[in-house]
């Protein structure tokens, strides 16, 4: 399966729990999407390539009729007290004051931080909040601490 | 009239005689297609000449003494580079995107997850039998 071979599961009984598994390469990102709803789950095979998607998690549920699609995905997958810390990403003698940083994928258990001095100070951040540095510089970087399982398949910062 | 011109003049007679010329011009269809390109980081880096031969240049450019830039013996090929530095990097809209396609812009040095780049030739397999009542597949 691939990003342009995926497969579609129509359902025909939304009062049975489901649970979906999906075997692939290990480590593989994937999303399921109810594409009827507009909702998504994230996940990644685990290093025997399997990946279990709990549809009751799904924040819309699901109806008689609605179709249900996983993709495999680029992503990044943290582990509880793995660390993400990116390199520069902006850096071009030029002062950053403000930024904002927005994650895509199943990051409810993730610690999100921003560095405006190139990882000198770390600034705890709420995803999609922009954040005024305290300490401003010119080396603009994030960080990502994971409480749990954590697995991104999209970081998007916009600075001033 | 010359005998070659009363030949042109045959053959504009000939050509003009039988039925209409069948041949036609192509014609192309033209798709209009959209094509979405996202422009991504760009990064600049600079390195070091250390003691690389570079011909014509004034110090790496002289052979026979230890004159290098880095005071080491002038040697063909790449030598005594300090390796690439980053000293840019800038982003359309000031807006930088991380896709995880790549792991370009991770510190690898200090981070711990796992990157999955595994592209769309990867295969994967429905598992129908332990999980669920899947009805359909499309």
């Amino acid at each position: 399966m691939g990003r342009d071979n995926n497969f579609k599961l129509k359902m025909t009984d939304p009062y049975t729990p489901y649970i979906i598994g999906v075997n692939a390469d290990a480590n593989t990102s994937l999303i399921l999407s109810n594409t009827s709803k507009g909702t998504s789950l994230y996940g990644i095979t685990d290093a025997s390539g399997q990946a279990l998607f709990d549809l009751a998690n799904l924040s819309s549920g699901y109806d008689d009729g609605d179709t249900i699609e996983v993709n495999q995905a680029y992503g990044y997958k943290l582990n509880n007290g793995e660390i993400l810390t990116s390199s520069s990403i902006f850096l071009n003698q030029v002062t950053v004051s403000k930024a904002k940083i927005n994650l895509t994928g199943d990051y409810a258990d993730a610690s999100i931080e921003l560095s405006a001095d190139g990882g000198s100070n770390w600034e705890s951040v709420t995803n999609n909040v922009e954040n005024q540095f305290t300490t401003t510089g010119q080396d603009l970087r994030f960080r990502i601490t994971s409480s749990g399982t954590v697995v991104l398949t999209d970081v998007k910062v916009n600075y001033n | 009239m010359t005998i070659q011109q009363m030949a042109g003049s045959i053959q504009d007679t000939r050509d003009n005689i039988g039925s209409r010329d069948s041949t036609r011009n192509p014609i192309l269809k033209r798709n209009a297609e959209l094509i979405q390109i996202e422009e991504n980081s760009t990064v600049i880096k600079t390195n070091t000449i250390g003691h690389s031969f570079i011909l014509g240049h004034p110090t790496n450019g002289v052979l026979g003494t230890a004159n290098g830039v880095d005071g080491e013996q002038i040697v063909l090929g790449e030598a005594g580079r300090s390796g690439e530095t980053v000293v840019r990097v800038v982003n359309p809209n000031n807006t930088f995107r991380e896709h995880f396609r790549d792991d370009d812009f991770i510190d690898t040095g200090n981070s711990t997850g796992s990157l999955n780049t595994t592209d769309k030739s990867a295969t994967t397999t429905v598992d129908t039998s332990s999980w669920g009542e899947i009805i359909t597949l499309s």
